[in-house]
């Protein structure tokens, strides 16, 4: 892992005495890209205009670069949001869109912005080129150098999300999905060393959603700087993230790779929210040793007490379907729906339902075994509040 | 929506000719006549009630009437955008109580309103008679100035320049401030570069608002300015009263001709009318 | 865990200047010049306040605190008319203006763009035309009438002058509230078999409600404020309240009962939207806890 570029300690957030964040605690490195996922209301996008300035923390810090934010405001951040509704202004064409937030900074930020050594070293090969003999650089030369270098930064911008020659359109022309761009070429044009994204592709259709992921992807591997991304898609966050945070009531469920989370989810409601699964109580019998459902079962990697109660999660694509004659768990089929790839089957198990995965076609009243290879099956602590 | 409404505008519209175009032809034919009252029986043509154009008393009343608009409405427009700005930045996030405490006003005749305003411009006064029984002695003596009807004419429509632009600020999406900041630009170069550019159509719905009753209004100029201060309605309303109607229409027409150009303008500006209201 | 202490980060090391102070100082600046402004607005209110309960008929001199006005507003016969008259117009106005106009802006709404706009256009003309252009055009048009219907001045011309400027206003309150509808809505009705007219009433009017109350709020308001339309369009006889004190103050005849009925006024509005206020948040409060 890289440098540590944003903590957040024990924030707290309140809104009319309801608490939103619940004492969070959060290191978020440089070049990851990061998701917070989790339902609506669970303090995603809350933490995230913490993070970005909107929201003052109750108590707590929020420490960008190894200093306390915690009361300067947004715009002294070197953090930029992609907002949900893109929030694009509609006064102003794509070309002064991208622009606004370079066109509006000090003269002084813009001179370190561009290096100004650089800057005067061009200034002057353009006035030898010109045959001009005054040498002298005026404060006017620069500024308009500087104009010039921000319309080119700009169309780089618009280059790199693909809208190049889409300069001079006004906002409300663009379709959703090129708007979504220009938000995203806005906000990336100002180098943050930070990029929010907050639910930006949750607008979009499928298709261009897909096609908008693998592009998020691609543009922070390119800029190599952290994206902080808030979704309450599961699929969306698998595919893009380094790391997911899963939050439910302001709190951190857990904290992991995609794999990670998928494979060895920490609690029933990260088990549930992300993927399907089949959670079934349990006891640790010894190490490696598991029985459920009146049966033994060997499995892998857990250590806890001997005898310890513990929840039992199965994907429904790990079962196998095997003979019920040489399988310790029998059910009997009560549905099977064609899904494309596969058929998903649902049987009752000791009368518990089961959601099972197949590739082949079962009859309802069937009864038919189950198999677990010890490698799939994943243990949680149980939790009695849940 | 069902086409079976369309017809219920109808009537409407037929209804907005009669009142509103119709009138305005009647106008126009009146200026070229000479007649008594709309009595058309003695009418005869004429192209002589285009002269009074020329009169000085015309003149002076319409450039008084304009100079005296475009005053209030510049000041209707800074005091206006300040109150209707603070408004929407304060807490205070009921537009139905900030609408009414804006118009309860208005439910005292304006006349009487007007009439209070100037009895307290002179010197002698409830307020001063009161103030001197506890040894204060102050008073103003402007009833009759052109600062007396500038101050009425503002504080009389002012509230048709804070709705509109209150509603234009309350119309634009929160976000767009916040990405303004987020993209490093400071609250003061925020709302010049972002919050003002779009709260511009609320000011020319406004500006319309006071600037055409500022115009033509006779009763605020009568009262205050004691008939000191003759602005071009008092002159159409002399006109009509002595039965002049064909000077009278002339001048009307004037008005109405630029009423017409704030009403393509307006038209322009906000194409949907969201901020009339 | 160790405790790391850490710096506070400042605006001056991102290049910005600090200029809290100014915007403090700009805040209260800003409160004083509203409430001044909004003090001017109430000033001359205030003023006829003080009016209405000076013993002195002088506007000039204050004797002491009386009532008697109050009194007096319903025994001066003609007063009392030009209020009654004054409220039967404004009233029947509002009614007239907020039922029509609300079943015009429905059929405005469903119309084509283009016809749409030449309409609001045409609606926007009593809507911003000078009052008194409005007054004399109706006039104009109520004289072309008079050879037909001889007694036309008085009444009927007043309450039509009145809708005629009041209908506007509640086209563009109830049109934007149009909009909003959701048009599968209608269509779901008129699907269930419901009848367009019965439609109206039981699905467009209750979701366009807001609007329609206030629009009869504002041509309420412009109906019982009107002074120069009424003037040229009444006739003899049929005096508003705005006509009567136009009259008396060109007398110098104003009896400072007419003071007490508009304090009056003043409270009773006060009081009506207070209670509708605190109706109002109660119900949000109410809302909120579900």
């Amino acid at each position: 892992m890289g440098k540590v570029i944003i903590e957040l300690q024990d924030i707290v957030k309140k809104f009319d005495g309801q608490v939103i964040v619940d004492h969070l605690n959060l290191t978020i490195y440089e070049n990851e890209f990061l998701t917070l996922l989790g339902p609506s209301g669970c303090g995603k996008t809350t933490t995230l205009r913490m993070i970005a300035g909107f929201e003052k923390p109750d108590e707590g810090n929020v420490i960008i670069n190894g200093k306390i934010f915690n009361n300067l405001p947004a715009y002294a951040r070197p953090i930029n949001t992609v907002f949900q509704k893109y929030a694009l202004f509609p006064h102003l064409n794509v070309l002064d869109n991208v622009a606004f937030g370079l066109r509006n900074r000090s003269f002084k930020f813009l001179l370190s912005f561009f290096n100004e050594e650089e800057l005067k070293k061009e200034i002057i090969q353009e006035k030898e080129q010109k045959g001009q003999n005054n040498k002298k650089i005026t404060k006017l030369d620069l500024h308009k150098k500087i104009n010039e270098k921000i319309i080119e930064e700009a169309k780089k911008s618009i280059e790199l999300v693909k809208l190049s020659g889409f300069e001079n359109r006004k906002i409300d022309q663009m379709s959703g999905g090129q708007q979504q761009r220009i938000a995203l070429a806005r906000a990336i044009v100002n180098r943050p060393q930070i990029l929010l994204l907050d639910e930006p592709l949750s607008a979009l259709d499928l298709k261009l959603r897909e096609n908008m992921q693998y592009e998020l992807k691609e543009i922070q591997r390119k800029l190599g700087i952290t994206f902080i991304f808030v979704t309450h898609d599961q699929q969306e966050a698998m595919t893009m993230s380094d790391r997911i945070v899963v939050m439910k009531d302001g709190t951190i469920q857990q904290l992991g790779t995609p794999k990670n989370i998928y494979n060895e989810p920490q609690n029933r409601f990260v088990a549930t929210f992300i993927g399907e699964s089949n959670i079934i109580r349990g006891t640790y019998l010894e190490k490696n040793k598991i029985s459920f459902m009146d049966a033994i079962f060997d499995c892998m990697g857990y250590t806890f007490n001997d005898n310890e109660p513990v929840d039992v999660v199965i994907r429904p694509e790990d079962f196998d379907i095997i003979p019920k004659e040489n399988a310790k768990l029998t059910g009997t089929v009560t549905s099977c729906i064609f899904r494309g790839v596969f058929y998903e089957i649902c049987a009752d198990v000791h009368e518990m339902e089961f959601v099972i995965h197949a590739y082949e076609e079962i009859e309802v009243g069937k009864v038919i075994g189950l198999n677990v290879d010890p490698y799939e099956i994943s243990l949680m602590k149980v939790n009695e509040n849940e | 929506m069902n086409d079976s409404y369309k017809k219920l505008a109808k009537p409407y519209e037929i209804w907005l000719y009669i009142f509103a175009l119709f009138p305005a032809l009647v106008m126009f034919a009146l200026i070229f006549l000479d007649t008594e009252g709309i009595n058309l029986s003695e009418a005869s043509l004429t192209f002589g009630n285009f002269s009074q154009l020329t009169e000085s008393s015309t003149i002076i009343a319409f450039v008084n009437s304009l100079k005296f608009a475009f005053l209030s409405t510049l000041i209707c427009a800074i005091l206006g955008y300040f109150v209707a700005y603070r408004l929407f930045r304060s807490k205070f996030k009921n537009k139905f109580l900030i609408l009414t405490i804006l118009i309860l006003p208005m439910w005292s005749n304006i006349l009487l309103r007007i009439e209070a305003l100037g009895n307290v411009m002179q010197p002698n006064n409830i307020i001063t008679d009161i103030l001197s029984k506890i040894g204060i002695h102050i008073g103003i003596d402007i009833k009759g100035t052109s600062v007396a009807v500038l101050i009425g004419l503002v504080f009389t429509y002012l509230p048709f320049m804070i709705l509109p632009i209150y509603t234009a600020l309350e119309k634009i999406d929160p976000s767009l401030e916040e990405a303004s900041l987020d993209l490093g630009v400071t609250h003061l170069k925020t709302f010049w570069k972002v919050i003002f550019p779009l709260s511009i159509k609320g000011i020319v719905t406004g500006s319309i608002m006071v600037f055409l009753p500022c115009l033509s209004g006779f009763a605020i100029p009568e009262i205050l300015g004691s008939g000191n201060i003759v602005l071009i309605g008092n002159v159409i309303d002399q006109f009509f009263r002595n039965m002049n109607y064909n000077i009278g229409a002339l001048l009307a027409l004037l008005i109405l001709i630029l009423i017409l150009g704030a009403i393509f303008l307006v038209q322009k500006v906000d194409k949907e009318g969201e901020t009339l209201l | 865990m160790e405790e790391k202490k850490y710096e506070v980060a400042t605006l001056q090391e991102y290049g910005y200047k600090d200029y809290h102070v100014m915007q403090t100082i700009f805040k209260i600046f800003g409160r004083i010049l509203v409430a001044l402004i909004v003090f001017m607005l109430y000033f001359s209110i205030f003023i006829i306040f003080l009016q209405s309960i000076n013993s002195s008929k002088s506007v000039t001199s204050f004797g002491h605190v009386t009532f008697k006005w109050y009194l007096e507003m319903f025994s001066n016969r003609q007063m009392r008319l030009a209020i009654q008259h004054t409220l039967i117009i404004s009233i029947s106005a509002t009614l007239l203006s907020t039922v029509l106009g609300t079943i015009i802006a429905v059929g405005i709404n469903s119309l084509e763009k283009k016809k749409k706009q030449r309409i609001l256009l045409l609606n926007n003309i009593p809507l911003l035309n000078a009052d008194i252009v409005t007054g004399i055009s109706l006039m104009l048009v109520f004289s072309c009438l008079l050879p037909i219907f001889p007694y036309l001045f008085g009444w009927k011309t007043l309450l039509i002058a009145h809708m005629f400027f009041t209908l506007p206003y509640v086209i563009l309150s109830v049109l934007p509230k149009l909009r909003e509808i959701d048009p599968n809505l209608l269509d779901a009705a008129l699907d269930l078999g419901v009848k367009p007219r019965r439609a109206l009433w039981k699905v467009i009017v209750p979701a366009v409600k807001a609007g329609i109350f206030s629009g009869a709020l504002l041509a309420f308001t412009m109906s019982f404020d009107d002074f120069v339309v009424s003037y040229y369009t009444t006739g003899n006889g049929f005096d508003n309240l705005s006509i009567w004190i136009y009259g008396s103050i060109g007398r110098n005849s104003l009896t400072p009962a007419v003071y007490s009925f508009s304090t009056m006024i003043t409270l009773i509005t006060f009081l009506f939207l207070v209670i509708v206020h605190l109706f109002q948040s109660k119900m949000v409060k109410k809302n909120g806890k579900k």
